[in-house]
């Protein structure tokens, strides 16, 4: 400063000609350079403070991954070849003659060679292993490793169904360089920047050579750009290319280099680099990249591979190996040559890795529109303890009960089954209809349909649709008549009109659905028959709130207003609700929440959260098994009748019709030992479908269930469970008795038929010995 | 003085500057929120439990009579392939799959994971729903987490698909009656 100050003091004693060129001199320096040389410090400064914080705290926004139920597999499980083959593409597998990589399998006739690449699942590893899989029919009757051990039981990969992506879209998989295998980081450093180790963020003499070439070609031919400068431009500035960019770009990188030593950028770079695209979804990172072109990991590629994937960055979709096989060949066999040339490999090495087939696997499906109906539930579970946000960021791993196989059989045929029952298909408010599949034991969902279109991403009925239940309330009335301990199967129910004054003043005067009675009826009879003057005599003198605490145990946790006509069943509940409250009486009378999702682990593997089986009794086993043995009657002798032929070895199943007023609504709730389907039809508008329960639901569930191996119900009765022999006819007067065609039945001590219809005046010991050994279905 | 109004200028452009980097970065230097922070409580064993007396309540519990009577055993018990956890195995010959996971079950639980037990025992549950001495496992593991609640209700469900295996009957009904004693 003192200089300067000097020196401006000796030439003011000039002329004013020259005083007056020198003031604008220092106008100059005052006004332009001062301020610039302020600026290009201060951004200096500012851009070397931004890149240290920036990429010191870099993390990446990582995807939530959701995955169907895991396939078991062990010795004496039914599944079918095919669909374990079809399994085993959908998780990308690839068919090898020689299966001696994760991720490969071969198939010769009724035996599988299987090579998994294991999983970190929430209750601990699954090792990658070698198995050979032995089948007789459909049923897997040997399996053993690669010495040839059995091995008892193995899961395979989860299938990822979806993911929760970040805004940007971006998908990754972050790993250490460490992890990173030594001959990608060369094949990648020899195509990129082969000076990379020598430079400090620009590469003055790549400048130069691409420079050079540029011009004798007339056009951008070649880049100088670094490892760094490309990390710097990929992370934080927009890709048009103008020189201001440019010389910021070279700027930052330096800075980047000043700050971070050579690994940390490598290893940013690996996972940061674009290397293609599905849809919304951007494939980031060699790690990712190795599992959506080859199916396997990263560690498992060969130096073909890792060529290929390294020839990439430059043009992810011109070298597209899917799209543009030769170009991409062409391209991976430049980056041998090159590291080649660079003695990181050899000739031998690079010939035979030129030899080698692209092998890719086929294009995995779309993540982002699969499932959307079970999707939802999904979300909504999760919603209770996760935000969007950390959803969208932490890299969660999320563990559904989605049973992949089920969900596209319903997808597959519930379209179908729809249009074969639907009467009038022209109006333009189409029949609509809802499915959900559950575990019948432990309430674990497997799939669902929100619509007769299961790839509509409207209105998710199955979630969303509350609509009248209609009879399929009747088994919690019964149920809460057998569990006040003063009915029995065969107590008599006054199946006749009725009129009922309602608290407002008004008449309420409800029928059968055939506008016929039937007088005198048993109470089995009238619930698998799904008579209404009976039930409504029944929940008359029972009391409608004790109905009403029998559905809340059940799992119903709407608000129910004890209403006569609840006992008809009108209650608004959506299917969810209905697989709900069903739930409890397929599990044999334990309440157990439905779960769409029942583990959560962070990226790596970590336990976070899990959700398990509960199981909370609802009544007595006595009592649910009287219940059961009326609801296997209805595929029997009642309402769903007229599904027993096409069941045909399938039954006893049990079941509940649902048809509310003016056939506005049509159910269907059936349940064997393994699964349960819950079936609703009905129109968006809520107007007349012409159908039943037993005329649409019905054959619907039928169309479904009967492919999806739905097993018998074979339930032992409880020690205590006594069977007598009852009239055929519900008669108060013995007199008129008739046990010629007597039909037996179970009971509590408790409570026994009375006297004017019991068969057995004597000999209840044999009936004790005879009601342990017999199960109901005979 | 004279530079006064040079470096408030040139702090403007330097504000402005500034602002322009916010464009810039903004998005990235954001970043995602750190993993720790944005996900729930681990689940943790409900309370302290002596570990102690957990492995005893496993020990005395640990009947082999009460295994399932759909396990094929094999017979050579060098070729067993241990089960995937690879857990100091318990009951070396059954190979059955419900068997070897509720061997491995049993073993992480007395290591103390119950929550991981737990996971285990449901897995056996998927592949044998109807198998009484899976619900009995799985209301021990939630009665050793003083889950009392849950685990009386998964008893019951054991008990009732017990059927004529009295021994098992017998060590239901005592977890039941012990459940009800802690939980008064």
């Amino acid at each position: 400063m003192t200089k300067r100050r000097t020196r401006s003091k000796k030439t003011a004693r000039n002329t004013r000609k020259a005083k007056k060129s020198f003031s604008f001199k220092r106008w100059l320096f005052k006004w332009i350079a001062l301020p610039a040389i302020f600026i290009a410090a201060g951004w200096l400064l500012w851009t070397d403070y931004q890149i240290r914080t920036s990429f010191g705290q870099l993390q990446w926004e990582l995807p939530a991954r959701i995955y169907a139920k895991a396939h078991e597999l062990y010795p004496g499980m039914s599944l079918p070849p095919e669909q374990l083959r079809s399994t085993l593409i959908d998780l990308g597998y690839r068919q090898s003659d020689v299966p001696n990589n994760p991720g490969e399998f071969r198939q010769l006739g009724n035996q599988f060679e299987l090579y998994t690449r294991g999983f970190q699942f929430w209750d601990g590893p699954e090792p990658e292993r070698l198995v050979n899989l032995q089948y007789s029919g459909n049923t897997i009757n040997r399996l053993t490793d690669s010495r040839g051990d059995p091995v008892p039981l193995m899961r395979l990969e989860p299938l990822e169904i979806a993911q929760i992506n970040p805004e940007t879209g971006q998908d990754r998989l972050p790993m250490s360089l460490e992890d990173v295998p030594q001959q990608l980081v060369d094949a990648v450093v020899a195509i990129e920047d082969r000076r990379f180790y020598s430079h400090f963020g620009v590469d003055l003499q790549g400048i130069a050579r691409a420079m050079l070439a540029n011009i004798r070609a007339g056009g951008i031919v070649q880049g100088g750009s670094t490892l760094t400068q490309q990390l710097v431009k990929n992370l934080y500035l927009h890709r048009d290319q103008t020189l201001a960019r440019k010389a910021e770009e070279a700027i930052m990188a330096i800075a980047l280099e000043i700050h971070f030593s050579k690994e940390q950028i490598l290893e940013g770079y690996m996972n940061e680099v674009f290397l293609g695209q599905q849809g919304n979804r951007a494939i980031h990172g060699f790690s990712l990249a190795a599992e959506f072109y080859f199916g396997r990991r990263l560690d498992q590629l060969s130096l073909s591979e890792f060529a290929l994937l390294a020839g990439m960055p430059q043009a992810p979709s011109l070298y597209n190996p899917r799209r543009n096989p030769q170009r991409a060949t062409e391209r991976r066999n430049t980056v041998l040559s090159q590291m080649a040339s660079q003695g990181l490999i050899t000739e031998r090495e690079r010939e035979l890795a030129a030899r080698a087939s692209l092998d890719v696997i086929e294009r995995p499906r779309s993540r982002s529109n699969a499932y959307p109906a079970f999707m939802a539930l999904v979300q909504d579970n999760l919603a209770r303890e996760y935000d969007i946000e950390s959803l969208r960021r932490s890299g969660l791993r999320i563990f559904t009960t989605l049973d992949v196989g089920i969900q596209e059989q319903v997808e597959q045929r519930i379209q179908q089954a729809v249009d074969s029952v639907e009467i009038d298909s022209a109006t333009a408010d189409q029949l609509q209809a809802a499915t959900i599949i559950t575990d019948a034991s432990t309430g674990e969902v497997r799939a669902i349909s929100g619509g007769r279109d299961p790839d509509d991403r409207g209105f998710n009925r199955a979630l969303n649709a509350k609509r009248q239940i209609g009879s399929l309330i009747k088994p919690f009335v019964y149920l809460a008549a057998l569990d006040s301990g003063r009915f029995s199967l065969a107590s008599i129910l006054d199946d006749r009109p009725v009129e009922i004054e309602l608290d407002n003043g008004d008449i309420w005067s409800p029928s059968n659905y055939n506008r016929e009675y039937d007088g005198n009826v048993y109470l089995h009879e009238a619930l698998y028959r799904s008579l209404n003057l009976a039930t409504v005599d029944l929940g008359m003198e029972l009391g409608v709130r004790r109905v009403i605490r029998m559905l809340e145990r059940a799992g119903y946790d709407g608000d129910a207003n004890p209403y006569p006509s609840l006992l008809l069943g009108a209650l608004e509940m959506s299917p969810l609700e209905v697989a709900q409250v069903y739930q409890s009486l397929t599990s044999g009378g334990y309440y157990s929440p439905l779960r769409a999702v029942v583990a959560v682990t962070s990226g790596d593997g970590n336990p976070l959260q899990r959700y398990g089986v509960e199981s909370t009794p609802i009544s007595d086993p006595e009592t649910m098994f009287l219940l059961e043995h009326a609801m296997q009657s209805v595929f029997y002798q009642g309402t769903a009748e007229s599904a027993k032929k096409r069941l045909g070895n399938q039954l006893p199943l049990a079941g509940k019709t649902g048809t509310t007023n003016d056939l506005r609504d049509s159910w269907f709730v059936g349940y064997g030992s393994n699964l349960m389907g819950v079936v609703w039809l009905g129109h968006d508008e809520n107007i007349d479908t012409g159908l039943s329960g037993a005329t649409g639901a019905l054959p619907v569930w039928t169309d479904l269930m009967a492919g999806l191996n739905i097993q018998p119900r074979y339930t032992p009765a409880p020690e205590s469970i006594i069977w007598h022999r009852v009239a055929p006819v519900p008669t108060q007067d013995r007199i008129n008795q008739d046990c010629s065609q007597a039909q037996s039945l179970p009971f509590t001590p408790s409570v026994l038929p009375q006297p004017s219809v019991d068969c057995e005046s004597s000999g209840s010991l044999f009936d004790r010995f005879f009601g342990q050994v017999r199960s109901i279905n005979q | 003085m004279t530079l006064i109004k040079p470096c408030i200028a040139s702090m403007m452009a330097l504000l402005s500057a500034c602002a322009t980097y916010d464009r810039v970065y903004g998005p990235d230097s954001q970043g995602p929120a750190p993993v720790e922070q944005s996900q729930p409580a681990i689940v943790r064993d409900n309370g302290s439990i002596d570990r102690t007396s957990e492995r005893q309540v496993f020990d005395n519990t640990s009947n082999e009579n009460t295994r399932p009577s759909e396990s094929s055993r094999a017979a050579d018990e060098r070729s067993v392939s241990r089960p995937p956890q690879d857990s100091p195995v318990a009951n070396p010959r059954d190979t059955s799959p419900t068997g070897s996971l509720l061997t491995s079950a049993r073993s992480a639980a007395q290591a103390g994971e119950l929550e991981r037990a737990a996971a285990i025992t449901e897995r056996a549950l998927s592949i044998s729903p109807r198998d009484p001495v899976v619900w009995y496992e799985l209301a021990r593991i939630r009665s050793l987490q003083q889950r009392y609640s849950e685990a009386d209700g998964l008893a019951r469900r054991a008990l009732n698909m017990v059927g004529s295996n009295r021994e098992l009957r017998r060590e239901i009904e005592s977890l039941l009656s012990s459940i009800s004693r802690l939980r008064e």
